[in-house]
């Protein structure tokens, strides 16, 4: 039986929470596959070997780190789940701002913790990781595709278009053209744009998509009245070390 | 019976529209323009009395009750690798479409019916009947350049053009024709007056261009092949975002791309296809990690090129029909009519200064 391992590092436990939402495919999958590791939800875990390794969370200690080194040997593929796993988490939207012992002392002043600690990373930085599923949370059906495809051998194919493409194809009225600060052009879309539909503007929580065009949403969000250093630290909430060290003015081109 | 005798036109006074809609509403389910947040939308309407008669354009074009923007093409057995589809066309009446869209709606039929014929299509479009009404254009329209203006061919059923007190209807095919029949206690027949006021309102229609911004489309497909090179193209591509909204509200664009979605057991799979952009980076992406448009740039010019060069070639239609969705939907309202004018060299700038003069009027 195919053996299904789901842990967490740093983070909230939502994206956990999200996959024991997916009753339905859950139920389905009971029978089929065996969920040997998933302290959230049951008693009895067992972190001998995986087929499948579910990682949520960040790695921000060194307790992380040897977890995550752990898990990746056991596994045969490594799927990271959620913003934090992927790109770092909002915890680490402010990593090239200041160093580890300023935020260490802002935080916990003198006191001295028994763990090494460091600056929240994506699970990228310590092994390889095999899938990435972003979002805050995971996106319930994305996760039920990923499973089903990879029990059956297939790739799952997740392009990275922007949330505009499922904003407007739900014909919601584009925000930014009222005003609302917006994320949806630089985004990596699969949500399937729910904060738009119900008037908040895209907050990037899935991350960039696809070459994104930074110098142009900072123009658009100083037109519509945000300072600058307001509009980089909207764009840098959710991005992580995927933005780190935007540069402005430069052409996000790559060419390929 | 359908008697084959098709009348030129009718007229429906105003007073007797909402039986009009009442009726049609009877006849098989009706879609129309319903009003939501600011915007309007073509939606199926359950109560009549939702629908906007007095609109500029909805967000996405009537398309999407013909071609679905996700679909299921078929599902599949691993086993005997079976195909199966529970696709079934179902009888609808979309009402309040404007000229620009019967024109984008035809140049859907060409693109899926002209060679290899699309049998999906073709049955949906069998079962749907197409009723037109006349508009006034504001600030993004151009049909007038795009020659689409005003009904013309035989894609529609009925068209109703707002001439005072009435609507003076043309009916364009039999299916129109055996509606008005069913209908025909709401109708009376035309008189030389009525026809009087026809020709002026598409006079009113031409007059309300006049103070407007127009591009000029005159040899459109030579202009776009020989400016190829333009540095407008990479001016205005900076301030695109690929953000794929000026295709995904287009009338006539068409490109979609398919996944194969299995279920848990992979006994059954789902052929899934969904609409997709040009301006995606991925749109481009082949194996081995290639872009053949490789640059914003690219893939900007690229939709201009498939509308003014590639559509004629394939289709002998312009790909554009003038409807301003692209224009008035971008998030960096970037301007089809205003590239085009700056292609053309129209703009009456000093060269020179084309440039510095679009980037300082987006802050005012």
């Amino acid at each position: 039986m195919v053996r299904i391992g789901i842990m967490g590092l740093t983070g909230c436990s939502g994206c956990q929470c999200e996959i024991l939402n997916c009753e339905d495919a859950i139920g389905k999958l009971i029978g089929k596959v065996e969920f040997a590791y998933f302290p959230l939800a049951q008693d009895v875990n067992d972190f001998s070997e995986f087929d499948i390794l579910f990682v949520e969370g960040s790695v921000s200690t060194n307790l992380d780190r040897e977890k995550l080194i752990e898990g990746r040997k056991r596994a045969k593929l490594l799927v990271a789940v959620g913003t934090c796993a992927c790109y770092g988490g909002v915890q680490s939207q402010r990593n090239d701002e200041a160093s580890l012992d300023e935020m260490l002392k802002a935080v916990y002043g003198d006191t001295k913790l028994d763990l090494e600690v460091f600056k929240p990373m994506p699970l990228s930085d310590v092994v390889d990781v095999d899938y990435e599923l972003p979002g805050c949370p995971l996106d319930k059906r994305q996760f039920v595709y990923t499973v089903a495809s990879l029990l059956n051998g297939v790739e799952p194919f997740f392009p990275k278009i922007p949330v505009c493409h499922e904003c407007k194809l739900s014909e919601t009225d584009c925000l930014l053209l009222k005003g609302i600060p917006c994320q949806g052009p630089v985004s990596f879309s699969g949500c399937g744009a729910p904060c738009t539909a119900s008037g908040v503007g895209c907050q990037g929580c899935r991350g960039n998509c696809d070459f994104p065009n930074f110098d142009e949403i900072l123009s658009i969000y100083q037109e519509i009245g945000l300072s600058f250093d307001d509009s980089v630290r909207f764009l840098k909430v959710f991005r992580g070390k995927t933005i780190s060290g935007l540069k402005v003015g430069s052409s996000n081109e790559k060419g390929a | 019976m359908l008697d084959f005798h098709i009348e030129r036109a009718k007229v429906l006074p105003k007073s007797n529209l909402w039986s009009f809609l009442e009726g049609l509403k009877k006849i098989s389910p009706l879609i129309a323009p319903v009003k939501r947040g600011n915007k309007t939308v073509f939606s199926e309407v359950n109560d009549i009395s939702d629908i906007t008669i007095n609109y500029t354009r909805t967000i996405l074009p009537p398309k999407k009750f013909l071609v679905p923007y996700r679909r299921v093409r078929f599902t599949y057995s691993t086993d005997d690798l079976s195909f199966s589809s529970n696709f079934k066309a179902r009888d609808q009446i979309i009402f309040g479409i404007h000229s620009c869209d019967l024109h984008g709606i035809s140049i859907l039929d060409s693109v899926y019916l002209k060679e290899n014929p699309d049998p999906r299509y073709l049955e949906v479009r069998k079962k749907t009947v197409l009723i037109g009404i006349s508009c006034m254009p504001d600030d993004y329209c151009f049909c007038l350049s795009t020659g689409t203006a005003f009904p013309d061919g035989a894609n529609w059923d009925l068209f109703l053009t707002d001439i005072g007190a009435d609507y003076f209807v043309s009916i364009g095919s039999p299916k129109g024709d055996e509606l008005i029949i069913e209908l025909k206690e709401l109708f009376r027949d035309i008189e030389r007056e009525d026809l009087e006021l026809y020709k002026r309102s598409t006079r009113k229609k031409k007059e309300a261009f006049k103070n407007k911004k127009l591009p000029d489309l005159e040899r459109i497909s030579q202009l776009i092949e020989l400016e190829y090179e333009s540095p407008v193209w990479d001016e205005e591509a900076k301030r695109c975002l690929s953000c794929g909204t000026c295709t995904n509200v287009c009338p006539t664009c068409f490109c979609y791309t398919s996944i194969d979605v299995p279920d848990f057991e992979g006994k059954t799979v789902k052929r899934v296809e969904f609409t997709t952009s040009c301006q995606y980076p991925y749109y481009s992406l082949v194996a081995g990690g290639h872009y053949f448009k490789p640059t914003r740039t690219a893939r900007f010019r690229h939709r201009y090129y498939h509308k003014f060069v590639g559509y004629p070639y394939q289709i002998e239609k312009l790909g554009c029909v003038g409807c301003g969705r692209c224009s008035a939907e971008c998030p960096a309202k970037i301007s089809m009519v205003e590239t085009l004018i700056r292609l053309r060299g129209t703009d009456e700038k000093e060269p020179g200064k084309a440039a510095e003069q679009t980037s300082a009027g987006r802050s005012l």
